[in-house]
């Protein structure tokens, strides 16, 4: 997989600036104040969860939030006012995906990377949704002293139907 | 119908206050995002983008090409191989899988081609197939 994506990095970097003139622009934040949410980020806590914690396995815990006019205003002012629902839908999910994981994984030590994520969704939500996350522990492992830890997420909307489930890889700080 | 190979490319330009915005939808205030002096001191060497914040621009990129695609049953598998800074204009774009019907392999660039996320989106076979005005065979 690596070897392949050097192969596709060289192989298109000549013609980079002639693609990138032929993207269309979207969003940007002018000097507009940004949508304000309201934040469960805890003050710095002295044990927050480290690599050693997480037991393979082991249900998280879940959190609910709801899809609601917020958030859309808050992606829109970062990537435009658009038509496109599912666009908005698919990284609203991702957003609220984002919120429930830093929600149940708490406290954190500071400096986790994002590595990889898979997400298949099963439906869409739409507006007033209610959408309850879980998440789960379902790998941790050393790579090149590297602390990878992958969790597992599902979302079930307020009637019980499933809307996504995916994986977070990251590389966890301490 | 002929299905387009190549997704419409869409770009942003990535700022501090963007980062900003986006910490705030996903309360994500991990200071390797929002603290240039913390972040120069991690093995990113300064402050990085959020990952997800760029997958927003592949599902764009998706619908712009194809705006009657139903993204229920869609799969993404992507990996972050490089980071996004402040000051980079990513490009999100992909092309279709010759030997997987629905599948793309799409991916977000840099203004200097570098690619920052590479993976694949896969759509359900009868989404692909409706789009396309033909049936999925039994």
């Amino acid at each position: 997989m690596k070897s392949d994506m050097k192969a596709d990095l060289s192989a298109s970097t000549s013609s980079g600036s002639k693609a990138h003139a032929q993207a269309q622009r979207v969003g940007g934040l002018s000097e507009q104040e940004p949508i304000s949410l309201a934040s469960d980020e805890q003050p710095d806590q002295p044990t927050p969860i480290l690599y050693k914690d997480f037991v393979i396995g082991q249900e998280m815990g879940d959190c609910t939030l709801t899809y609601d006019e917020t958030f859309v205003q808050g992606w829109q002012q970062i990537f435009g006012q658009t038509a496109l629902t599912q666009t908005q839908a698919a990284s609203v999910s991702l957003i609220l995906m984002m919120r429930a994981f830093l929600s149940i994984v708490s406290p954190r030590p500071p400096g986790n990377i994002h590595a990889r994520q898979t997400l298949s969704f099963s439906s869409l939500p739409v507006l007033g949704d209610q959408l309850t996350v879980s998440a789960a522990c379902l790998s941790k492992t050393m790579r090149k002293e590297r602390r990878y830890v992958e969790l597992g997420v599902k979302a079930l909307n307020q009637q019980g139907i499933p809307v996504f489930a995916g994986v977070l890889t990251l590389i966890w700080a301490a | 119908m002929t299905v387009p190979h190549h997704l419409h490319e869409v770009s942003l330009e990535i700022s501090q206050k963007t980062i900003q915005a986006y910490a705030g939808l996903t309360n994500d205030h991990n200071p390797i995002h929002l603290n240039a002096e913390f972040a120069s001191k991690t093995q990113m060497g300064g402050v990085i983008a959020h990952g997800t914040m760029s997958v927003c621009l592949i599902f764009r990129s998706l619908e712009e090409t194809f705006p009657d695609l139903d993204f229920a049953e869609m799969n993404i598998d992507i990996k972050f191989t490089s980071p996004v800074r402040i000051g980079d204009v990513v490009r999100a774009g992909g092309e279709a899988d010759p030997n997987q019907p629905g599948r793309f392999d799409v991916w977000v660039r840099g203004q200097d081609d570098g690619v920052r996320i590479a993976g694949t989106a896969t759509v359900a076979a009868c989404a692909w197939h409706a789009l396309k005005g033909t049936s999925v065979a039994p």
